[in-house]
């Protein structure tokens, strides 16, 4: 997963975001010690700094801990994780909602969508199952 | 950082320089065989007397040369690592500006000093085959000879002269810098001013030096009475050359310091 | 702590422009920053001022609080806006010649980037590319130590590989002591790299401004915020 920014927001809060992604679905798992600010600047293209904030403002929200001499770690503390995961998917959902809304549509509409797709979906599973198979 | 200057100068310049010199010392050569193989068969090989010529010619025309390119190159230098692109690298460097002039200056000198040497050193090769090492053996004797025979105040002489041929070097080279460096000033008219420069300056040095010798004629005209006869004293070419070295030293410091303070408070590069 | 580069009411004047006027404005260590204007607006002046390659005109100019001479390119590393190497160097010959002159110079790191390139160590300057020749500009000034870092234009002119190599090559050097200037017109390129921008027009510093605060102001991007500015 590559890193993707968009020049006209904070890129620190971007970074932010991408960071605690990664987390939820586990690249960076509880526990776990991070890639140091410079290493992780390098990967994204950003200036270290910028790192560096985004690291502190994690770190202030609870996602991260210093270790003194051994450098940064992912919380352990998963309830907090799956915190973060809902609001992430809330967050989501919202913006779902409100851009079908700016449609046309009302939100009995969308769920019903939202119903068909996913049934949609579990039709076409065996047959991408089966490419992949192949 | 003098040192590691002068390294990096004589790099630039002998690649330009040492062609050359080792061409004229083989075309001396040439010569040298082209004579002896005429005095041996003389007249029987017909391409013997255009051969010759033609390499005199070569010779000739390498001589002046190497005269021409030890004089353009001593300036081109200058000027292009200072006040063209290459500038960019010299004046970043952490080196004052007057250790850049101090350098270029006995490079310059260097060479000079290495063409004459080289061009006696194409004179013996020229006559290689006539030399007996009983010349050899005459000349160092003579030099053995004459070498204790002069006194203390031959040698200071002596040195003075050296003295005094070294500054003549130096503020001839440092005139030349100077006139570049302060041309250089100007954004249009960079050689119209250089040139200007040159010739009031020549013009000021030739009002001091007059006055000079002036000077130092009438304060010693006195001291000619006292003269015993049929004796010359020393102390007029003493006068003479330290009073020379004197007017050089003034000059060479005056440009050294006028250089210094273009390229430290003037520089203009594009 | 005096600030690494700093400029105090500094003017300059040629015969027939001013080229800068009543520039001021104090740099941090340990930042990356942007100096962002339309060509002839004092960039490169800037740059040559702070290396002694130009004499103020009036006010000062200031790194880590000596004004430019000796001291300051012993921690000054400059990339100037052409070519200025000696074309008939060899590139192991450049790289000695820098170790020889900068006592900050470190030869082992500027040979392995040079060969991780795939440029080879005794070529003489002038038979590279144009690419090539600014990649080894930009390596020999990047291998130094320094507290100070000036790039005029860095990218222009290079195609996109090259410019990701540079960006690369300048976040990898990135230390706390140190702060770098890329001078540059083309802004949506370096931005994600910037920590602080001085958008400059016609010798005037028109802004000085950390750059996440310019984003969340404007809610744009620094390109696109200096597009509103010089807008013609």
């Amino acid at each position: 997963m590559g890193w993707n920014f968009q020049a006209d927001r904070p890129i620190y809060s971007q970074l932010m975001d991408q960071i605690k992604r990664r987390i939820i679905i586990g690249e960076y798992p509880p526990g776990e010690k991070m890639p140091s600010v410079r290493e992780l600047a390098m990967e994204a293209s950003v200036n270290p700094n910028t790192m560096q904030r985004a690291f502190a403002q994690l770190e202030q929200e609870g996602l991260l801990h210093t270790q003194r001499t051994s450098g940064r770690f992912v919380t352990e503390d998963r309830d907090r994780i799956m915190s973060i995961k809902e609001d992430l998917a809330k967050g989501l959902v919202a913006d779902f909602l409100r851009s079908m809304k700016e449609l046309g549509y009302s939100d009995s509409q969308t769920i019903t969508m939202l119903e068909s797709a996913s049934l949609g979906l579990l039709k076409d599973e065996p047959k991408t199952m089966e490419k992949e198979g192949a | 950082m003098l040192r590691k200057l002068m390294k990096y100068e004589f790099r630039a310049t002998s690649r330009t320089f040492l062609p050359l010199y080792g061409v004229l010392l083989l075309v001396a050569f040439l010569l040298a065989v082209f004579d002896q193989m005429h005095e041996s068969w003389g007249e029987s090989i017909p391409w013997l007397n255009t051969a010759s010529m033609i390499t005199s010619f070569v010779y000739g025309g390498l001589f002046i040369a190497i005269m021409v390119m030890t004089a353009l190159v001593t300036f081109q230098r200058f000027y292009h690592n200072l006040f063209t692109d290459e500038g960019y690298l010299t004046h970043t460097l952490p080196v004052k500006p007057h250790t850049h002039v101090t350098g270029k200056l006995l490079v310059s000198i260097v060479w000079i000093v290495a063409s004459v040497a080289v061009f006696l050193l194409s004179l013996l090769i020229l006559s290689i085959f006539h030399l007996q090492p009983v010349d050899a053996k005459e000349f160092f004797a003579a030099l053995a000879q004459w070498i204790p025979k002069s006194n203390l105040e031959g040698w200071v002489i002596f040195l003075e002269l050296l003295l005094f041929l070294f500054l003549g070097l130096v503020c001839s080279i440092l005139s030349i810098y100077m006139a570049i460096a302060v041309g250089n000033i100007s954004s249009r008219h960079k050689a119209a001013l250089g040139i200007g420069v040159f010739v009031g300056t020549g013009i000021i040095q030739q009002v001091v030096y007059s006055l000079g010798i002036t000077l130092g004629i009438r304060s010693t005209w006195d001291l000619w009475k006292n003269v015993p006869d049929n004796t010359f004293p020393t102390w007029p070419i003493h006068g003479f050359l330290l009073g020379h070295i004197a007017y050089l030293l003034l000059f060479s410091a005056l440009f050294y310091m006028v250089i210094s303070w273009v390229l430290k408070k003037k520089l203009n590069l594009s | 702590m005096n600030p690494v580069f700093e400029c105090r009411h500094l003017t300059k004047a040629f015969p027939g422009k001013e080229a800068l006027h009543d520039v001021s404005f104090s740099l941090e260590e340990g930042r990356i920053v942007g100096l962002l204007g339309p060509n002839g607006s004092g960039k490169s002046t800037l740059m040559k001022l702070a290396n002694g390659l130009l004499s103020p005109t009036q006010g000062g100019i200031f790194i880590d609080g000596m004004a430019p001479g000796v001291e300051t390119k012993k921690i000054v590393s400059y990339l100037p806006d052409k070519n200025y190497l000696n074309d008939w160097m060899s590139v192991r010959q450049l790289v000695n010649f820098f170790g020889d002159f900068y006592e900050d110079f470190q030869k082992e790191a500027a040979v392995e980037m040079i060969q991780r390139l795939g440029i080879p160590m005794h070529a003489k300057l002038k038979t590279l590319s144009k690419g090539t020749k600014e990649k080894v500009q930009l390596i020999l000034v990047m291998s130094r130590k320094a507290r100070l870092y000036l790039l005029d234009e860095p990218i222009g002119g290079v195609d996109p590989a090259a410019r990701d190599y540079i960006l690369h090559t300048i976040i990898s050097n990135y230390s706390e002591d140190a702060t770098v200037v890329i001078s540059t017109h083309l802004i949506s390129d370096v931005e994600s790299i910037l920590d602080q921008v001085l958008f400059i027009s016609e010798g005037k510093i028109l802004l000085d401004s950390p750059v996440d605060e310019l984003r969340e102001k404007n809610n744009m991007s620094v390109d696109a915020w200096f597009r509103e500015v010089f807008k013609c």
